[in-house]
């Protein structure tokens, strides 16, 4: 019982770090949507303790991570893009 | 010489995340219910945070209770924009190979079986817990 408690407490805490690294920009979102995913599949019922406000913040970070990690994605392969143009330059 | 065992057995230790438990399902009822409480969240966008919940969440597994019969439909009285986009989200999840008749006709079965347990699941787990 005083473990399901913990557990709510913990998914709670992490949704409330999440909402201050939303709001505030700062990272570590990854990682703590991490911890909510580990927490979630250990125990799926622990949805049901969670607000409609929790849920939207668990949603607004996800679609963030998502964004970030287009983003990422598309830097990286610029990146590449350009290192491969300045081997054909270093090769002539 | 390298000791591999002790280095998988260091990268096992230090992995918060172990792969059988990320490849843990996660029911259906749950998904539903984080949606139906970010429903704005989740459907603005082009159901966007739907799409991103749901790749977080996979694999998604249905209930039990949910493909009991085939030939039963959901009545068109049912579905609607989001309903219907919900159940292609999570039907999307699993591959279908072969010629493309049987691709389309595979898609759609598995699609019709996404809406029989989204609405079975709706109505039997996820009402009785949101009001």
């Amino acid at each position: 019982m005083s473990e399901a408690i913990d557990q709510a407490y913990e998914i709670r805490e992490k949704l409330a770090a999440l909402e201050e690294s939303l709001l505030a920009n700062t990272p570590g979102i990854a990682s703590l949507l991490k911890d909510i995913h580990r927490q979630l599949k250990q125990d799926d019922s622990l949805a049901t303790i969670l607000s409609a406000e929790e849920c939207s913040i668990l949603v607004r970070g996800l679609k963030k991570q998502t964004a970030t990690n287009i983003a990422t994605a598309a830097i990286k392969k610029g990146t590449k893009k350009a290192m491969s143009k300045m081997q054909v330059g270093l090769d002539l | 010489m390298v000791d591999f065992a002790a280095l998988r057995a260091e990268l096992a230790a230090r992995d918060p995340n172990p792969r059988s438990e990320l490849d843990t399902p996660t029911s259906l009822a749950t998904f539903l219910l984080i949606y139906s409480r970010a429903e704005h969240e989740c459907y603005v966008d082009y159901m966007q945070g739907a799409k991103d919940l749901a790749e977080w969440l996979a694999p998604i597994e249905y209930p039990d209770f949910a493909s009991i019969d085939d030939r039963y439909k959901v009545p068109s009285l049912l579905k609607g924009y989001s309903s219907i986009q919900i159940a292609e989200i999570i039907s999307k999840s699993t591959l279908v190979e072969g010629d493309n008749s049987k691709v389309i006709e595979e898609k759609l079965a598995k699609r019709a079986r996404a809406e029989r347990a989204v609405l079975a699941s709706m109505f039997r787990q996820v009402l009785p817990e949101l009001y």
